[in-house]
């Protein structure tokens, strides 16, 4: 996809939002919007205007990703979910796959290449 | 265990031989001992007899002298008182006569002649001629008489002594012999009474020797039984229990008795669908072991056991042993590892993302202005990040080749594009080292059946560790050849040599550490993958310094090409960029079937050239084009169109989706969808086959 995309982040990491929101900044087409928590996630979804996909972080506290895909898919039944997380074992891909993921972005990513790993993963 | 042959019979026709000849044996000598007893008694009586013949004769003579002193005394006194002795003596002279049988009769003339001349002297006398009486008796005839009568009496007499002595001889002759016959059969049958004591107390020892041993052998089964951890079942081939030890009946709650001749799915309950022990035991309920089985308590609580099942063979039939060993420890152990694993990879990785993160994109950004020490302090940290990062994949992948979940593909490929990229990928590294890396190519290309990205992984962790052993302005040289037949990568350095105490235990854990500045797993990695796609790694001394690190793989023909994917198992090319997905399709779908990945176009071509798969799972958009290009290309080999399932979340033309036997949507259909969509076409492929 080459077009311009509108992604929300969702991290509890701080420094990783800061990373990703640089990283992606590095495609002059991609708006990010990064928040820390499931409820601002929610909250930036209901505010509008829509989203052309998620990027969740899978361990959180409160709510992990796959259960804020849930949250998420409830609102948006269709858009689609990237899970970037530091687990790589093939077992807890197949679970984030199972859950529904588009795609899994393995951290550490490479920041320089970020949004084209992102984009390779939309349609 | 040497199985014992069981103790030989003993033999029926030697003990029925001995029982029959030994009394035979002994009534004939019995026999014969009372056979000489009789004669011996009858020589006995005979000899009596001739004993009393010869005192008749005797007593006869006596006689005779009687009466003819009774006739001498009247011829002498003319006294007829002196002939009173007469006429008794003349009776018992016929009384001896008749007893003295043969003998008598032969005397009988010469006494009758004898009497006849007593008588006829006597009538002389009692007609008053005693004159006439003397001159008779003076004539001497009644003197011949007498002395032819002695004569004949003492010769009947010495011929019956001379019997009875013979007689008395044979008596004690045979007398003898039944009395040696009576001690040979004393002594014979003692002989056979001691044999058959003797032979009672061996037999009897013998059956206390074995019963004793049977005791102990019991008494120490008995033991094991009782004091091994596990529970042991004895169970019948038809799934009856017949034994449970203690250990069992802590473990699940029964006792013995509640459990003798119950069913074996008492305690081992049936899943759905497989209900009898043959179907979850294996056909004929072979020995084996069979791990994670669930095991149901008394109280109706399940726990996790691993089943070992062995056969006991018996003379009343087979039994199979179960040896059920509580694996709850064990799968909470995994558990927690699994975890701590997971938490300490996860934990790490989080900070590591943001420093390298941090340091990339500090280092893309200008960095003209910067004092030269920054830059090279960046580049430490960015390298030591880095290496942290390898430790953690290093130690996930331990793991992984630990718990048996190091996936290998086996595809074929040319190892001269395996030391390209390596060399590629070592040249920044080296360059930094003043350090030139040579990669000396084969002239044709070396293939092997392997994963790309596992033998990258090798290659490069045996260039890096060449780089750290080498001094500044080294070269360090890779090199593809086919040698002996197989296809071998070789990186040779100039460094000073695997030190002594490492050089047997340097491919172990931990070892190589020191020499390579890396993790100290590498070479342990590398070594586990190498071994497992068949090869061997090594390393050696080289000519005039440097150490040489080596493997080498089996070289792919056509032939084994073919055989790659194995016989029976269905092979599924997934063209798919995503790579994180490939490999979660293949470890999802690793029980049913071969996943081959392409990530793109070209690499699809080839493999649906030399790999020939049951199944075409496509992605629409990839890296190098639209998969709807592939798409008039999947044929089999008789030009049959593959089915095909289309992944993807570009929008798929009808016409395309008419092809496809599926098309799923990534995003709308999860993982789960996809795996069972595609073991639902293996099954009707299966089906149709």
């Amino acid at each position: 996809m080459t077009g311009p995309l509108r992604l929300l982040l969702v991290d509890d990491d701080p420094d990783i939002r800061t990373i990703v929101t640089l990283a992606l900044g590095l495609d002059p087409a991609m708006t990010l919007v990064a928040v820390g928590t499931p409820d601002e996630a929610l909250a930036a979804i209901a505010a509008g205007p829509p989203f052309d996909a998620a990027l969740l972080d899978v361990t959180m506290p409160v709510m992990d990703g796959p259960a804020l895909l849930g949250a998420v898919r409830a609102i948006v039944p269709d858009l689609p979910v990237i899970f970037m997380t530091a687990h790589s074992r093939a077992h807890e891909l197949v679970a984030l796959y199972a859950a529904g993921a588009r795609g899994v972005i393995v951290k550490p990513f490479d920041p320089l290449t970020l949004a084209v790993q992102v984009r390779a993963l939309l349609p | 265990m040497t199985a014992l042959a069981p103790p030989a019979p003993p033999s029926r026709w030697r003990f029925l031989l001995i029982a029959t000849l030994t009394p035979l044996l002994l009534a004939a000598l019995i026999g014969w001992t009372g056979v000489e007893h009789a004669r011996s008694l009858e020589a006995q009586a005979e000899a009596a007899r001739s004993f009393e013949r010869e005192r008749v004769l005797l007593l006869l003579m006596s006689a005779v002298k009687d009466a003819e002193t009774a006739q001498r005394g009247l011829l002498l006194t003319g006294d007829r008182a002196f002939l009173a002795p007469y006429a008794p003596a003349r009776a018992e002279v016929e009384r001896l006569l008749g007893a003295a049988g043969a003998a008598g009769r032969s005397l009988r003339p010469a006494i009758a002649a004898k009497f006849a001349e007593l008588d006829a002297t006597i009538a002389l006398f009692e007609r008053g001629d005693a004159a006439a009486m003397r001159r008779e008796v003076a004539s001497g005839r009644g003197k011949r008489i007498m002395d032819a009568l002695r004569d004949a009496v003492a010769a009947a007499a010495a011929a019956e002594r001379t019997r009875s002595a013979e007689r008395s001889a044979s008596f004690r002759r045979h007398r003898d012999d039944s009395y040696r016959l009576l001690e040979v059969s004393g002594a014979l049958a003692g002989l056979i009474l001691l044999g058959i004591i003797l032979a009672l107390w061996r037999s009897l020892s013998e059956r206390h020797a074995a019963a004793r041993a049977a005791h102990e052998a019991a008494t120490r089964h008995a033991a094991i039984l009782a004091s091994t951890t596990d529970t042991l079942l004895i169970v019948t081939t038809g799934g009856t229990i017949e034994t449970i030890n203690a250990a069992g009946q802590d473990l699940l709650g029964y006792s013995a008795a509640e459990l003798s001749a119950r069913d074996l799915a008492t305690v081992l309950p049936s899943r759905a669908g497989d209900d009898d022990l043959r179907a979850r035991f294996g056909a004929g309920a072979a020995r084996g072991v069979f791990p994670d089985q669930v095991a149901r308590r008394r109280d109706g609580s399940d726990v996790t056991v691993d089943v070992a099942i062995g056969v006991m063979h018996g003379p009343d039939g087979d039994r199979l042993v179960l040896s059920l060993r509580d694996a709850s420890d064990r799968l909470r152990i995994a558990r927690a590892k699994d975890e701590l694993i997971s938490t300490v990879s996860h934990e790490l990785r989080t900070p590591l993302t943001s420093v390298v993160g941090s340091l990339a994109l500090l280092r893309a950004a200008d960095a003209g202005e910067w004092p030269p020490q920054a830059v090279r302090l960046v580049a430490i940290a960015d390298n030591n990040a880095r290496r942290l990062i390898r430790l953690i994949d290093d130690m996930l992948d331990v793991d992984r080749i630990e718990s048996g979940q190091l996936t290998i593909a086996r595809k074929p490929l040319d190892l001269r594009t395996i030391t390209a990229q390596a060399t590629l990928d070592g040249e920044g590294v080296a360059q930094r080292h003043a350090m030139t890396l040579v990669d000396v190519v084969a002239p044709a290309p070396v293939m092997v059946a392997g994963d790309v990205g596992r033998l990258l992984q090798v290659v490069t962790n045996l260039v890096s560790n060449a780089i750290h052993a080498s001094a500044r302005g080294d070269t360090v040289t890779l090199r593809t050849e086919v040698a002996g037949g197989r296809a071998r990568v070789s990186v040779d350095d100039h460094g000073p040599g695997v030190p002594a105490d490492l050089r047997s235990r340097l491919f172990d854990r931990f070892q190589s550490q020191r020499a390579s500045g890396g993790t100290g797993l590498g070479l342990a990695i590398a070594r586990e993958i190498v071994r497992r796609l068949d090869g061997t790694i090594w390393f050696e001394d080289r000519a005039g310094g440097g150490t040489r690190f080596a493997f080498d793989l089996p070289l792919l023909t056509d032939a084994t090409g073919d055989a790659a994917g194995q016989a029976g198992t269905p092979l599924i090319l997934h063209v798919d960029d995503d790579h994180d997905l490939c490999e979660a399709m293949t470890v999802a779908l690793e029980d049913v079937a071969t996943m081959i990945c392409a990530k793109g176009l070209d690499a699809a071509r080839a493999d649906m050239r030399d790999r020939r798969p049951t199944l075409v799972l496509l992605d629409m958009a990839l890296g190098d084009g639209t998969g709807a290009a592939l798409i008039p290309e999947l044929l089999d080999a008789c030009g049959q169109p593959i089915p095909l399932v289309l992944l993807t979340a570009a929008d798929v033309p009808p016409e395309i989706a008419r092809r496809a036997t599926a098309v799923l949507v990534k995003g709308r259909h999860d993982l789960a969808a996809v795996v069972e969509t595609i073991r639902r076409q293996l099954r009707e492929l299966g089906a149709h086959r």
